[in-house]
């Protein structure tokens, strides 16, 4: 109690009335002492959720900083700083304007019990307020009797500031929409585009690789998928720095080689499923990295378009090869070497032989064939050496014939003999400086080795041996014999003969 | 009754006055079909000592109600039809030269129809300004001063004027000045189909109904002692005034639609009527304390011949009850 206990005006109180009073004030007192703590949880619940909106402002504002670098200061550390700070304002603030005063509370009890001031009307009455004492102590009867019976809940119901009231509507709808996974913009939710991009990139492929484990039966894939789908979402709806971002995918990485590793070792005990399982894994680390490598260098080398389609076709060979084995994400690295080689790759693949070097006898093959007979391109199983059209069509500026030029060069054909050779090349560079079988002997060297390595399965080597032998045979018509399934350059070394299964 | 002498309050007598009011609500009910709000406002202006201005059409009863009033309440109960011939001396009474028995002339003060307890003044606005201001001044000093002596008026004394909104050919309204002077100013509305069909029912047939004496004149006098005792809580006095402020056009509470149309706002009398009709709508439902709820149910009937709308307001079709209306929505109960 803030003020002492009042007696009732007109001289000395009787001694009901002053009991009365007594109570009334006790009572009073009582709601007093319960409406402050339902104010303290109202200021923290208040500041609590002043701090979220801060906070989610601010992890805005810094993913913003792609746009505007002026943001870039803004850290997830200093946004939760500040958003703390300014939750203990906003406490602050509104602790400092809230006094609960005795009058206070009997208005808020009026207000709620619907008692029409009766509360507030006695306690002013027995304040000293003019009133005459009959009417005093009829109000302060009926007042103490009906304050007595007050129930605590009725203090409970909290009314919280208009903004604030608004904020739990607010956040039940970011939630639902989460929930259902509408499409929100991604700085809504305080993600970074190119955070969310990479999500659905990664969900994409997970969605890709849970459909054919289920088709194949293989429940590491698919269990791989879905902690790849898992992530995929966290990056799109989870606010995180690019760093943050770089530790997860590491720790993805880190789970996808253990479950690789627990494949490997576990490949005697869970059968032909588990085995088939780790392989794949197997070919997809090794054939990533000789993809890296050629893509590395088909980017460093000055390529003629012949060498150009080679280089194509080999690519397209080996995405058909992952395509086949649930290699997505290899996948999408072929389609970008795809991409920045396809204009040269188009024009080459014109003059490049067909059904050279033998058709695919693999499963790989097979399933290359069938996608191109679904796709209605009529190539049949004509064998890697098919000039099937790739769907992508871009054609890359620094290769296109008006910004590049055409020059002819000397280039080894054969053991001993020099012929000229059209190449198209950037006009910066002015000329090829490495020959282009240096280059397909490079190729070469690197895809036997592929070949060999333990990964590979074995009905895949002669495969690509294939395809290999195919790339000597696909130099231009003027150069190669026609339809000549021997390899035109000697400086290539002869294939193992390996059975084929 | 002396439950309701000051001083003596309990909670039998509360009891006893909140059924008193609600007998004579009943026995005028027993003649006036509907119209609540009217029988209680008549009777907040008899018990806070104010007078009413009742405004409505022709046939809808003020006169029978206010007769039945003057019944309920055992008053002395005068009508004064006014008219533009009507004069001042019709009302107040007059000094009239008698003669008595020795043939000696002497001057004989003869009262008006004024000296009675309630007063029908119907269509108030067909008299002259002179007439009017005659009546008001009697309304307001509650006394009549003819020929250097000053008659007291009886009480209980209520005036209860009418006058008709649809006429206003010959007819001189009532100046501003003189209509702030009446408590409230009452709308007698149009029966519903169901009050009409008890008014065919009750008027048609061979019975009638009579009404019995309530309240005498000292319970009235006594009643208005305890309406004037009730308590007043300060948030509530305090929202009776910011209320009165917000009807003030060149007050920094005015509302925007008060700048807007009004061009005077209510007077301090204005928040007299307020206040006291407050605790009179307590009082009339068994309660010694006033809260906002009764301040928002009187502020109508006491402030809607207070506010005088300007130029812009008359000529948009601006009601007062809109304005108030309005400022009832937006004036906060606390500060």
């Amino acid at each position: 109690m803030d003020e002492a206990v009042p007696h009732p005006p007109g001289g000395e109180p009787a001694a009901e009335e002053t009991l009365l009073a007594g109570s009334f004030a006790a009572l009073v007192g009582k709601c007093q002492q319960r409406r402050r703590r339902v104010a303290r949880w109202r200021l923290a619940a208040e500041a609590f959720l002043a701090g979220l909106v801060f906070l989610h402002l601010l992890l805005i504002a810094g993913q913003l900083a792609v746009v505007w670098p002026r943001l870039e200061w803004l850290s997830p550390l200093l946004a939760g700083g500040i958003a703390l700070g300014a939750a203990a304002g906003v406490y602050a603030r509104l602790r400092q304007g809230q006094t609960i005063t005795p009058q206070a509370v009997l208005l808020e009890l009026d207000r709620r019990l619907g008692t029409r001031e009766r509360f507030i009307t006695t306690w002013e009455a027995l304040g000293g307020a003019p009133c005459p004492a009959d009417i005093a102590a009829l109000l302060l009867r009926q007042g103490t009797t009906r304050l007595a019976h007050v129930e605590p809940r009725v203090m409970w119901p909290v009314t919280f500031s208009a903004p604030t009231k608004l904020l739990p509507v607010l956040l039940l709808t970011a939630a639902l929409l989460l929930a259902v996974e509408l499409p929100l913009p991604s700085f809504l939710l305080g993600v970074a585009p190119q955070l969310s991009q990479s999500g659905e990139e990664l969900r994409s492929f997970a969605r890709t690789l849970a459909q054919k484990a289920e088709e194949q039966k293989l429940p590491l894939v698919g269990k791989v998928a879905e902690r790849l789908a898992a992530e995929g979402k966290r990056l799109q709806t989870r606010s995180m720095s690019g760093e943050q971002a770089r530790r997860r995918l590491e720790a993805l990485q880190q789970d996808l080689d253990r479950w690789q590793a627990a494949a490997r070792s576990e490949l005697p005990e869970r059968g032909a499923e588990s085995g088939q399982a780790a392989s794949l894994l197997r070919q997809r680390q090794d054939l990533q990295e000789q993809l890296r490598e050629l893509l590395r260098q088909a980017q460093r080398s000055d390529l003629t378009r012949s060498e150009a389609a080679a280089v194509h076709r080999h690519l397209r060979l080996v995405r058909e090869l992952l395509e086949a084995q649930l290699m997505g994400r290899a996948q999408r690295l072929v389609e970008r070497g795809l991409g920045r080689i396809m204009g040269a790759g188009e024009e080459g693949e014109e003059g490049a032989p067909r059904g050279s070097g033998g058709g695919p006898e693999g499963p790989a093959g097979r399933q290359a064939a069938r996608d191109r007979d679904e796709e209605g391109g009529g190539q049949g199983a004509s064998g890697i050496g098919a000039g099937s059209t790739p769907a992508r069509s871009a054609t890359p500026q620094d290769l296109s014939p008006r910004s590049s030029v055409l020059f002819e060069t000397p280039a080894q054909v054969a053991a001993g003999k020099l012929r000229s050779t059209a190449i198209r090349a950037l006009p910066a560079r002015n000329e090829a400086l490495r020959p282009s079988q240096e280059v397909l002997s490079d190729y070469q060297r690197q895809l036997e080795s592929l070949i060999t390595r333990e990964g590979l399965p074995r009905e895949y080597r002669p495969f690509i041996r294939d395809y290999f032998l195919a790339i000597g045979l696909s130099q231009p018509q003027d150069d190669a014999p026609a339809g000549g399934a021997e390899p035109t350059q000697p400086s290539l070394p002869a294939p193992r003969q390996e059975p084929r299964r | 009754m002396t439950e309701t002498a000051p001083g003596m309050m309990s909670e039998e007598g509360l009891a006893a006055i909140h059924a008193n009011l609600r007998r004579v609500r009943e026995e005028i009910g027993k003649v006036i079909v509907g119209h609540e709000d009217l029988i209680e406002g008549v009777i907040t202006c008899l018990l806070c000592g104010g007078h009413a201005l009742l405004e409505g059409a022709p046939g809808l009863g003020k006169t029978l109600l206010v007769k039945s009033l003057g019944e309920a309440l055992d008053l002395t109960f005068s009508r004064i039809q006014f008219t533009p011939d009507l004069m001042p001396a019709d009302i107040l009474g007059t000094t009239m030269v008698l003669q008595d028995e020795q043939n000696r002339k002497y001057f004989e003060f003869q009262r008006g129809p004024i000296f009675a307890h309630i007063v029908l003044a119907d269509e108030i606005n067909r008299a002259t300004p002179k007439t009017q201001s005659a009546l008001l001044e009697a309304m307001q000093e509650r006394s009549v001063t003819i020929g250097g002596v000053e008659h007291r008026l009886q009480e209980p004394f209520i005036v209860l004027a009418t006058q008709n909104p649809i006429e206003m050919e010959g007819t001189y309204p009532l100046p501003e000045a003189q209509i702030d002077r009446f408590f409230m100013k009452l709308d007698v509305k149009q029966p519903s189909f169901y009050e009409l069909r008890q008014i065919i029912d009750r008027t048609t047939r061979a019975e009638n109904h009579r009404v019995r004496s309530v309240l005498s004149a000292e319970e009235i006098l006594g009643l208005r002692q305890v309406v004037r005792s009730i308590p007043l809580a300060t948030p509530v006095r305090d929202y009776a005034i910011r209320l009165i402020l917000a009807t003030q056009p060149e007050h920094e509470s005015g509302s925007e639609l008060t700048r807007r149309y009004v061009r005077y706002g209510s007077s301090p009398r204005g928040a007299q009527s307020l206040v006291l009709g407050a605790k009179m709508h307590a009082l009339l439902r068994g309660r010694l304390h006033v809260g906002f709820e009764d301040v928002r149910a009187v502020a109508l009937p006491s402030l809607r011949h207070r506010l005088i709308l300007n130029f812009e307001g008359e000529a948009e079709g601006v009601h007062a009850e809109g304005i108030i209306r309005e400022l009832l929505r937006s004036v906060a109960e606390a500060p």
